[in-house]
C-alpha cells in the first residue's frame, strides 16, 4: 500500500524586475543564471538528450521548458526524483523548492555581473495575470491495463509500426528540406551582399546569423518545425495512438477514480482570482477541456494527460527503439494534468497521498459501486466555481440516478472506502492510517466551513491553499485595487519571499517536514533504486571532468561508442 | 522512506491539528482548544503582523508585478 513510484513535475514562472535604467533579460538567460546558481549549491550533470536538462545530486532534474515559438519566454521546470510513496514525494518537492529559493540571490548576483541588475523571483503557480496556464503534473506508476485490454494495447502498438516507420522517414525528409532551404537562404543573402553595396554595408548575413533578427528567425523556424513535425508529419501515428490510449489505458482508474479526482480541488486547489473578481478553488481546473487527451496541442488540456506516452513515438524519429519497447510494459507512468501547485505542505501531501491511495484501491478493485459523475467536466466547473462548497452535482450508481451530491460528500464516500481498505489490509501501513486520519479531519473542517462560512475557516488556514489565499484576499486585500488583489493571488506563490512563505516563516502554517529533513533531501536520493543509482553516480563524480550523460532510465559513462551504459528502471521515459 | 523520516512525518501529522487550533486566534474567532492564552495572543499578533505586511507590499506598484510575471502559455 502506498508503495508505488511517483513524482511531481513543476513549472515555475520567472519574475524579473530590472533595476531602474537597466535592461530586461530574456528567460533563457535567467534560466542559465538559475542553473549556474543551483550548480554552485549541489552537484549537477547534463542530461542525455537534446533538451536543456540537468540532473541534480538527489536524482531529480531541472530543465528550461519553452514553446518552440517562444525560446526566450520559457519556464524553469523541476522534476522530483522517482519517489517511493507520497510522503517521500512531498519531501523531495520541498527540497526542490528550497534549493531554487536559495539559488535566487546567487542568480541575481550572476545577472548583475552580466550587466542585468534586478530582482528575481520564481512562482510556483499555474496561471499568470493574463490567464496563461502552465504548472504542475502528477505522475503515478500505474497498471495500464490487464487481460484482453492489455493485449489490445500491445496489438495496437504492433499495428502502428509500419506507420511509425513511414512517419520517421517523412520526418527526416522534412528535416533535410528545411536544412537545404536554410542553407539556400544564407547563400542567397551572401551572394546578394556581394552584388549590392547597400546590403554589404548593412552586413545582412551577420544580422541574420548573430543578432536580434536571428532570434525572431529562430522563433519562426521553431514554430514551423513544431507544427510540421508534431502536428502534420506524425499525425498519422498520434491520432490512432491517442485513440488507443482512450480505449485501453488506465481504464480502472479513469472509471472508478474520476469522481474523486474532479472533487479533489476542495482539498488541493490553489485558489484563483478571475478577471471579473470572482474567486475559484483551482488555477488549472478551468483550463481542462477533456478527460483524456485527444491531441498533443498545448490547448488540449486533459485530466488524464497521455502526452508522456506519445514521447517514445516521437523519439522514433531518432530510431530510439528502446523507449518504444518500454510502451509494451504493463505498468506505465500515468500523468495527471488536473493538478494545482501547492504552497501548503498539508495540501500537497493530501493531493499526492489520497490520490496514491485511491489508485491502490482502483487497482485492487475496491472502488466498485461508488458514485460516478453524470457530466464530469460540467461537475468539475461547478465544484471549482463554488468556494461555499454547497453546489451539488449529478451522480449515478451504475445506470441508476442518485440524489445530487456535494464535493465533500463525494470525497467522504471515497474516504470511507479508504478507511475500510486500510483496515482490512493484510500488512498494516502506518502512513496510510495517518493519511486517512488527516483526510478525515480536513473534510470535517471543510464541512464546518460549508456550514458556518468564513467564521469556521481558521482551522484550515495554512493547511489548504485556497482557504489561505481567500483569507488573505479578505483581510490584506480588503478594499485594495483589483491589481493589488491580483498581486496577492500571484505573490502568494513566490518561492522564498512570497506571501505564503511569510506565513510559514512565522509558524502560521503547519510543516510536515523539518528544515533538516528538507536540507538532507537536497543531497540524498529517495529510496527508489533508479534515483539512488543516478544520485550515486552524480555525487561520486562530483565536479570531475568526466564524460557522462544522465537520463531518467540510464546513465552513459564515457564516449557514445565504447562507453558503459548503466540501465535504471523505466518509470520515466523523457 | 527511512524510519527517521517516517517518524518525523508522523510527529508532524499529530501536530497539524494543534497548529490548526492556534490559527483560530489569528482570525479572532476564539481559541476553542486547550492552548494557553499567551500562546494564542502570540499567534494572533504574528498573524496580524503578517497580514499588515502583505497588505502594504501588495499596494506597491501591483501593475508592474503583474506585468513582470506574465509568461507565454504552457511549456508543459
Amino acid at each position: 500500500m502506498l508503495d508505488r513510484l511517483l513524482g511531481l513535475e513543476t513549472e515555475y514562472a520567472i519574475r524579473f524586475t530590472p533595476a531602474p535604467g537597466s535592461p530586461a533579460a530574456d528567460n533563457d538567460v535567467i534560466y542559465d543564471a538559475v542553473r549556474s546558481a543551483v550548480d554552485s549549491l549541489v552537484f549537477t550533470r547534463r542530461g542525455d538528450g537534446a533538451r536543456e536538462q540537468y540532473f541534480v545530486e538527489n536524482g531529480g532534474a531541472l530543465a528550461y521548458e519553452f514553446l518552440p515559438g517562444a525560446p526566450d519566454g520559457g519556464l524553469v521546470e523541476g522534476a522530483t526524483p522517482e519517489c517511493r510513496g507520497p510522503a517521500e514525494c512531498v519531501l523531495y518537492q520541498r527540497a526542490q523548492d528550497a534549493l531554487l529559493a536559495d539559488a535566487l540571490p546567487i542568480a541575481e548576483r550572476l545577472l548583475a555581473e552580466q550587466g542585468r541588475p534586478g530582482s528575481l523571483g520564481l512562482l510556483k503557480n499555474c496561471r499568470d495575470a493574463e490567464g496563461h496556464v502552465y504548472g504542475v503534473q502528477e505522475n503515478y506508476e500505474t497498471e495500464l491495463a490487464r487481460g484482453p485490454a492489455l493485449w489490445l494495447w500491445r496489438a495496437g502498438l504492433v499495428a502502428l509500426v509500419p506507420v511509425i516507420a513511414a512517419c520517421a522517414l517523412a520526418s527526416w525528409v522534412t528535416i533535410l528540406v528545411f536544412l537545404s532551404l536554410w542553407l539556400l537562404a544564407v547563400a542567397a543573402v551572401g551572394l546578394a551582399s556581394l552584388v549590392s553595396p547597400r546590403l554589404r554595408q548593412r552586413d545582412l548575413l551577420s544580422e541574420i546569423l548573430m543578432s536580434g533578427p536571428s532570434r525572431r528567425f529562430e522563433r519562426v523556424l521553431g514554430q514551423i518545425e513544431y507544427v510540421l513535425h508534431g502536428h502534420i508529419v506524425w499525425a498519422p501515428v498520434l491520432w490512432p495512438f491517442l485513440a488507443l490510449v482512450r480505449l485501453t489505458a488506465f481504464r480502472a482508474v479513469r472509471r472508478h477514480a474520476l469522481a474523486f479526482l474532479l472533487s479533489r480541488p476542495i482539498l488541493t486547489g490553489a485558489g484563483s482570482l478571475a478577471a471579473d473578481g470572482s474567486f475559484g478553488l483551482s488555477e488549472k481546473g478551468p483550463a481542462m477541456r477533456r478527460l483524456v487527451r485527444l491531441w498533443v496541442g498545448q490547448r488540449d488540456r486533459a485530466v488524464f494527460d497521455g502526452g508522456n506516452l506519445c514521447k517514445p513515438l516521437l523519439r522514433m524519429t531518432y530510431f530510439d527503439l528502446r523507449r518504444f519497447f518500454q510502451l509494451f510494459r504493463r505498468r506505465q507512468r500515468m500523468q495527471l494534468g488536473l493538478a494545482d501547485a501547492n504552497m501548503a505542505q498539508v495540501a500537497e501531501y493530501l493531493k499526492v497521498g489520497t490520490t496514491a491511495l485511491v489508485i491502490d484501491m482502483a487497482e485492487a478493485g475496491a472502488l466498485h459501486g461508488l458514485p460516478r459523475l453524470r457530466h464530469p467536466l460540467r461537475a468539475l466547473r461547478a465544484i471549482i466555481a463554488d468556494p461555499s462548497l454547497q453546489v451539488r452535482v449529478e451522480v449515478q450508481a451504475g445506470a441508476t440516478m442518485r440524489a445530487p451530491m456535494r464535493a465533500i460528500d463525494i470525497q467522504r464516500a471515497y474516504l470511507e472506502r479508504a478507511r475500510a481498505f486500510v483496515a482490512r489490509a493484510s500488512v498494516t501501513s502506518l502512513e496510510a492510517a495517518d493519511l486517512v486520519g488527516l483526510w478525515s479531519r480536513t473534510l470535517d473542517a471543510l464541512e464546518a466551513l460549508a456550514a458556518r462560512g468564513a467564521a469556521a475557516r481558521a482551522a484550515l488556514i495554512g493547511q489548504l491553499d485556497w482557504v489561505t489565499k481567500r483569507y488573505l484576499l479578505d483581510t490584506a486585500g480588503a478594499g485594495a485595487s483589483p491589481a493589488a488583489r491580483k498581486k496577492i493571488d500571484l505573490k502568494y506563490h513566490e518561492l522564498g519571499a512570497g506571501y505564503f512563505a511569510r506565513f510559514e516563516a512565522e509558524d502560521l502554517a503547519p510543516r510536515l517536514w523539518s528544515t533538516a529533513d528538507i536540507a538532507r533531501a537536497r543531497h540524498e536520493p529517495p529510496s527508489s533504486s533508479s534515483a539512488r543509482a543516478r544520485s550515486r553516480v552524480i555525487r561520486n563524480l562530483g565536479r570531475r571532468e568526466t564524460a557522462v550523460k544522465v537520463s531518467w532510465d540510464r546513465i552513459r559513462l564515457g564516449r557514445p561508442i565504447g562507453g558503459t551504459v548503466i540501465r535504471l528502471d523505466a518509470y520515466r521515459d523523457s | 522512506m527511512s524510519h527517521a523520516v517516517q517518524r518525523s512525518l508522523q510527529r508532524s501529522l499529530e501536530h497539524v491539528g494543534v497548529a490548526a487550533g492556534s490559527e483560530r486566534a489569528a482570525e479572532g474567532v476564539g481559541p476553542g482548544d486547550a492552548q494557553p492564552a499567551h500562546a494564542l495572543r502570540d499567534v494572533h499578533a504574528r498573524a496580524s503582523e503578517v497580514v499588515a505586511g502583505i497588505a502594504a507590499d501588495a499596494a506597491v506598484d501591483p501593475e508592474l508585478y503583474l506585468r513582470t510575471t506574465v509568461v507565454p502559455e504552457g511549456g508543459e
